[in-house]
């Protein structure tokens, strides 16, 4: 059994033919059931905004090349006409498609290296093939592997962490400094586009309380009613200073709305050993730089957030080479398991022939032994052909070569099949008397 | 106990710090390992052994087992994994195991050194309860001394990490700085109620003998150091605790303290901290 994957994704694919190819769970069921149900084929389909990707299996013998047929479908469910035919895509059959799935599922193939939605987009993927009857024996093994070696990849190596977003990166730096938000009281200064959208990134982080201010009141209040958060009058900038941990400014004044005086009071009024943290969004800068120096202040720019992005941009890509031998092993892994799968029937149908004549012996045997006697003739000869049986299971699962259908057909030949005599061929086929066959030995 | 017996665990103990070191050297390099489930039970491992191994030779000794200076290194190996790893259970930060078990695990080393074939000392005086305290409560408070320092230079790197915004490995690596600042004070807090005991020990025991005559002069330098450092956990433990102390100026004041600790330890005379 081949497994191919055709994958139209942000690394080859324009977004314009992306968006056309996304599949909404209903229109890929549909599709998964017309492209492998005829033909008994096993398939997944996974859908996210940066990929359309198709996993399905061919027979072994089969050579033909589906992504004809594949583009087919795709342009009559998603009804797209590409510019070039076909578009811009990966394809890959066999160990290379393997190995694409387990990178996807490890986010190493992410526009953000590392990140971890794709896991669960994995697993829809496994849920549209469930309903629509497409999720084989091997498609199975196959997405849960996947999954297996991305949640793998995740806890053994750091590629999932650190914020990759100046809004994440602002509250890391938060929890790097207070441990936690959780009892910290946060202060957003101007309600702008900036300070809304520190408001919106705020929302599902637990805090002990969120004040909001801003020049124009009515706007705070719009903003605070958004987000249930407090407003606090502009004029108490001082007093919300010293009981906030964690300040937001992204005013549009043109000159700093902290000064370096200002800060001085607050932190004599705050006590020594509460530090706060100034993340200053805005430009012309709202926070004296010189404030930064007080003792227990940390005060951060935009460029700040910007080093601490790349910062995890980089130890993320640190982290691919360990992400990559994880994903190898899990590869090699399946892949082992799917050859040996070829040979499954072959063995199975040789343990049954072999079982048969034993039970058949064993019939001829009961009447002549006693209980004891048969009990051991039993367990005796069910060991002996279970040893016999090990060692050519284990070389036909294990080497390559064996694995060849031509091999295989001819074990069947030689132990399920019973052939013609050759006299009796000679005779059936009018070549002579049989006085001329060798005699058997 | 005999000197192979001696010998061997030494050596089984050496083996098994530098063993703890280097899984918390990859658990730090690597942010993940996949043998963190080893880690703490290899901790208890050890830190049982060698408090069971000490307990023989307090036993043997009849006195704290600390009778030369590398059986005090060793000491302090022991209580310093042993303080790392309550702080450990109750605040379940391994990634700065490390420096702290490094640092023990060199006390080892060096102890191991000079024990390893030298056979055993013998105690010179006759055992006295209180001395054995005193040289206990002294250790453990030096040990607190040691891992409230190293938590303080981690919070100092930290601390200047963030001010000078260099985001990189260790910034990344390391617990937030008030996770260190707790472990800072809760060490040093630690080290300055043992110490407290110890001085307290020592006073009381030169107002209680002060006018018999000794077998040796005491050493000044020891004893001066071995009190600066109290009174400067003092105030920085009961700053910390009621007064204002915190951050960066209480990882400072404990990085102080620690250097004066590791001052004591290299002063320390053949026969210990009242050894000529």
């Amino acid at each position: 059994m081949r497994i191919y994957c055709l994958s139209l994704n942000h690394n080859c694919t324009p977004i314009d033919v992306r968006e056309r190819v996304a599949f909404d769970r209903d229109a890929g069921t549909a599709f998964l059931r017309e492209l492998c149900v005829p033909d008994g084929a096993e398939g997944v389909l996974l859908s996210t905004c940066n990929r359309t990707e198709i996993y399905a299996t061919l027979p072994a013998g089969d050579a033909s090349t589906p992504y004809e047929r594949v583009f087919e479908l795709l342009k009559k469910y998603r009804e797209f006409q590409p510019r070039s035919a076909p578009p811009n895509h990966w394809r890959g059959e066999g160990p290379p498609a393997v190995s694409h799935l387990f990178r996807v599922a490890s986010g190493l193939e992410s526009q953000v290296i590392g990140e971890s939605q794709i896991l669960g987009q994995v697993k829809t993927g496994l849920e549209w093939a469930d309903e629509a009857g497409t999720s084989g024996r091997v498609m199975r093994r196959l997405l849960e592997r996947a999954i297996r070696v991305g949640k793998r990849v995740r806890s053994e190596t750091t590629i999932g962490d650190g914020a990759l977003s100046h809004a994440y990166a602002a509250l890391e730096l938060g929890r790097k400094i207070f441990g936690g938000l959780d009892t910290k009281r946060v202060l957003v200064v101007g309600t702008g586009e900036i300070g809304a959208l520190a408001l919106e990134n705020l929302r599902g982080v637990a805090t002990a309380g969120i004040a909001v201010m801003n020049r124009t009141r009515e706007r705070a209040e719009a903003l605070a009613a958004i987000n249930g958060a407090e407003v606090r009058a502009f004029e108490e900038l001082e007093n919300a200073l010293i009981d906030a941990d964690l300040v937001f400014t992204s005013t549009g004044a043109t000159e700093p709305i902290i000064t370096l005086d200002m800060m001085k009071r607050v932190r004599a009024a705050r006590g020594g050993r509460r530090p706060i943290l100034f993340i200053d969004l805005a430009l012309p800068r709202d926070v004296d730089a010189r404030a930064g120096q007080v003792n227990g202040v940390y005060l951060k720019n935009l460029d700040d957030l910007a080093a601490v992005v790349s910062a995890n941009v980089r130890q993320r890509r640190e982290e691919i080479p360990r992400a990559e031998l994880i994903v190898a092993a899990g590869a090699g892994t399946f892949l082992e398991w799917l050859a040996a799968l070829a040979v499954e029937p072959a063995i199975r149908d040789l343990r049954a022939s072999f079982e048969h004549a034993r039970q058949e012996e064993l019939l001829l045997a009961r009447g002549k032994l006693d209980e004891e006697a048969f009990g051991v003739l039993d367990e005796t000869t069910r060991r002996l052909i279970g040893r016999l049986l090990h060692l050519p299971s284990a070389n036909l699962k294990r080497e390559d070569a064996l694995r060849d259908p031509e091999i295989l057909a001819l074990v069947r030949r030689l132990f399920l099949e019973e052939l013609p005599h050759p006299a009796a061929q000679a005779r059936g086929a009018g070549l002579g008397d049989a006085a001329s066959v060798p005699e058997e030995s | 106990m005999s000197p192979l017996i001696i010998d061997a665990t030494v050596l089984l103990l050496t083996v098994l710090y530098a063993l703890l070191t280097d899984n918390a050297a990859r658990r730090y390099l690597a942010g993940k390992s996949r043998f963190d489930a080893l880690a703490r039970p290899l901790l208890i491992g050890t830190v049982s052994l060698h408090l069971f191994a000490l307990l023989l030779r307090g036993f043997e000794t009849r006195t704290c087992p600390v009778l030369t200076r590398w059986e005090a290194l060793s000491f302090v190996a022991f209580a310093m994994t042993a303080i790392y790893l309550a702080l450990e259970v109750r605040r379940k930060i391994r990634v700065t195991a490390v420096f702290v078990l490094g640092f023990a695990a060199a006390m080892q080393f060096l102890s191991a050194i000079f024990i390893l074939g030298g056979g055993p000392a013998e105690p010179t005086g006759s055992p006295d309860l209180a001395s054995s305290f005193h040289a206990f409560a002294a250790m453990i408070g030096l040990s607190g001394v040691a891992v409230a320092g190293i938590f303080g230079l981690l919070y100092v790197r930290l601390h200047q990490k963030i001010r000078r915004s260099k985001f990189g490995p260790f910034y990344q690596r390391m617990p937030s700085l008030e996770e260190l600042g707790d472990l800072n004070a809760s060490a040093a807090a630690l080290g300055f109620l043992a110490l407290s005991v110890t001085v307290g020990i020592g006073l009381s025991s030169m107002f209680t003998h002060g006018d018999e005559p000794r077998a040796v002069e005491l050493p000044w330098f020891p004893i001066a150091l071995t009190m600066a450092l109290w009174l400067l956990l003092g105030v920085c433990s009961l700053g910390h605790r009621f007064g204002k102390l915190g951050g960066a100026r209480l990882a400072w004041a404990t990085v102080v303290a620690f250097a004066a600790a590791c001052g004591l330890l290299v002063s320390l005379g053949p026969q210990g901290v009242h050894g000529t």
